[in-house]
């Protein structure tokens, strides 16, 4: 059996638990006969995986991850294609361990001895959560191309320092920068090739049809989508679009609960779409020689 | 480290030892655990031996698991500097100049411009300072809650502090590149300026590949403020001469800073044509002084007119990002593009301190 440990990175309501929890249903459904089959669960807070699955299935909101729930759960798995068995390990960590690394710049000694065994990261962003490098310069340029304020603003910013400005808050800096900074930590303690597969979570949400998961990290994370694209020595990346739930559950619950569970999933990647939430993983696992 | 230590009451559950709840609960959920003291940790922590090279804190988050601390994403030292350039090709620029010319925000647009877009068939390959960019560019963001974009004086020391970015050409063809900034505060130049053993403190200067002098536009548009402006820039380079710290294979680059200004407000100065002569003048008093002397004309961060972002940064930045006059001097030039580029970068740095300490 071939021991292969996949880490889940992401900053808050990235979207992993969600991914993980429809994970965990198709991995036990027998329905696919080429997706990968869960043997066995086995591991720290395994508990917890069947209660995010239990939620999943019934359409409700899955809450954050907090740092005690953390999931480090293993999963024996069968590849009928190959008949290969694996043993998949899945820590789910919570965002605010991979925010406490941007914001305070520690990690856990474990996070750097579980690096030393991965075998791929699956990186996630919400499109919804995406802080973007918002520039004074921009903004006027489009209030004023509206006409809704005059751009010359000659004491503005003096009005504005007497006011006790808020000071620069790592908590507050654009999601590409913290992410590139997660990644970079990374390769400042490795020097092997990760593979990474950046999974954009509820990709339904992403209504333009022409575009991909690879072209939209290239318009919304173009630093994020710039360093992965400039470290081939670092990381070998392919980038998805998965739907875990299948659409909104504010809005499209019963609907979505009125389609088999397996069938609500979407996953896209460059060339197709499909059902099949364990392509990241397969793709991770791969061996890219 | 606190001395709480977990438990669970539970017969036959692991959980306060690390394994599974047999409720499937978190540790926190499940009403069979809770934290106790544990007076036998500190004893035990007495004994335990802290490896020299990691700093190891505590969290309330996880007890008893220890942490690793990473590099504070702050400006680099020189030494640190050294460290990353031995893997790569890289070049030193420092930007010189008055107060409130427009240093910083001209390294800290090209930071935002690669936030947005791969910048002149370049794409962003890394930085060991996004703190030291983030906080820098913070005045020109949004979230700052300003009106108009604006960039934190930088603090008047004379630590040798560098921003430190990497870059690689988009079809990645050529390795990448590192380009290291010494943001420096403007009142140390003033400073240096009437103080030859000011200017020596700075010891950086000899050692970059690019010396770069700003000259604020908004105080060229002024009367009562242009002539003052070009004479200060004149004694700040001589005073490098003077000093030793600038000589004849140094590459000085002349940016005249905030150029919206200049057409806008200054066209009733004619202050295009001012700039022109001040070109001249500079051109005839110090280019036979130095290596190489060029002239740009830059809007990095544009408020008057229709500007693009760093208007007129592109042919200095490729210019810094990929010149050495050390590399051309002893034909370097054969290393740039070979595997091997981290030896072209030790022989580098080796001819630049020689130089600097005076032993070439």
């Amino acid at each position: 059996m071939s021991k292969k440990c996949i880490l889940l990175v992401g900053l808050p309501e990235a979207g992993k638990s969600s991914f993980i929890a429809a994970l965990y249903h198709i991995l036990q459904d027998r329905t696919s006969l080429d997706a990968l089959k869960l043997q066995r669960l086995f591991g720290l807070n395994a508990g917890h995986l069947q209660k995010l699955e239990r939620k999943w299935l019934s359409g409700e909101h899955l809450e954050r991850t907090r740092i005690p729930d953390e999931i480090k759960a293993a999963l024996s798995l069968l590849n009928p294609l190959t008949s290969e068995e694996i043993e998949l390990h899945i820590p789910d960590m919570s965002g605010e361990t991979y925010s406490q690394q941007w914001e305070k710049r520690i990690c856990t000694k474990e996070y750097l001895e579980m690096l030393e065994e991965v075998s791929g990261i699956l990186l996630f962003v919400h499109p919804e959560h995406i802080v973007e490098p918002a520039s004074i310069f921009a903004a006027n340029k489009l209030a004023s191309t509206l006409g809704f304020k005059d751009i010359e603003s000659d004491d503005g910013n003096e009005i504005a320092k007497n006011l006790n400005l808020p000071l620069w808050n790592p908590e507050n800096a654009c999601t590409q920068v913290k992410l590139v900074e997660i990644l970079q930590f990374i390769t400042s303690k490795f020097e092997n090739t990760f593979n990474v597969a950046v999974v954009i979570s509820a990709w339904d949400l992403v209504v333009a049809p022409s575009v991909t998961p690879l072209n939209y990290i290239g318009k919304r994370l173009p630093l994020l989508y710039q360093y992965l694209s400039t470290n081939p020595d670092h990381f070998y990346y392919k980038v998805y679009g998965i739907s875990a739930l299948g659409g909104s559950i504010d809005t499209k619950k019963t609907e979505l609960l009125s389609i088999l569970p397996a069938q609500r999933i979407i996953v896209a990647d460059e060339d197709s779409s499909s059902n099949d939430i364990t392509l990241p993983l397969q793709w991770l696992i791969k061996d890219k020689k | 480290m606190t001395n709480l230590k977990r438990i669970c009451r539970q017969e036959g559950c692991t959980a306060a030892t690390g394994g599974p709840c047999l409720e499937g609960l978190s540790f926190e959920e499940c009403s069979n655990t809770s934290l106790v003291e544990n007076p036998e940790i500190e004893a035990e922590e007495e004994e335990e031996e802290v490896p020299e090279a990691e700093t190891v804190v505590t969290s309330p988050h996880d007890l008893g698991s220890s942490y690793h601390h990473f590099y504070d994403g702050n400006e680099l030292t020189l030494d640190d500097a050294y460290a990353i350039s031995a893997s790569s090709l890289s070049t030193f620029v420092m930007i010189a100049g008055k107060a409130d010319s427009g240093k910083t925000t001209l390294l800290s647009t090209i930071y935002e411009i690669f936030q947005e877009k791969p910048y002149c068939g370049y794409s962003f390959a890394g930085s060991k300072t996004l703190v030291g960019f983030e906080k820098r560019s913070f005045l020109s963001r949004v979230a700052s809650g300003l009106d108009e974009p604006d960039t934190e004086r930088t603090k008047p020391d004379y630590d040798q502090k560098l921003l430190h970015l990497s870059a690689r050409i988009n079809d990645l063809s050529q390795i990448k590149r590192n380009i290291f900034f010494a943001d420096i505060s403007g009142e140390v130049f003033e400073r240096a300026i009437s103080d030859i053993e000011e200017m020596r403190r700075i010891t950086l200067i000899p050692r970059v590949d690019h010396f770069v002098v700003t000259i604020d536009g908004e105080r060229l548009s002024n009367l009562s403020t242009r002539n003052e402006t070009v004479n200060t820039t004149g004694l700040l380079i001589r005073a490098c001469i003077e000093a030793g710290m600038i000589d004849n294979t140094m590459k000085i680059d002349i940016i005249f800073t905030k150029y919206d200004i200049v057409q806008s407000k200054g066209v009733e100065f004619n202050t295009d044509q001012y700039i022109e002569q001040t070109i001249t003048s500079l051109k005839r008093k110090f280019e036979d002084k130095v290596g190489c002397i060029k002239f740009f004309k830059v809007a990095a961060r544009p408020t008057q007119g229709d500007f693009e972002i760093g208007f007129g940064l592109e042919t200095p930045f490729i210019s810094w990002l990929t010149e050495s006059p050390y590399a051309d001097k002893k034909n370097f030039n054969i290393f740039l593009d070979s595997p091997d580029s981290s030896r072209a970068d030790f022989d580098m740095f080796e001819y630049k301190f020689n130089k600097s300490e005076g032993v070439m």
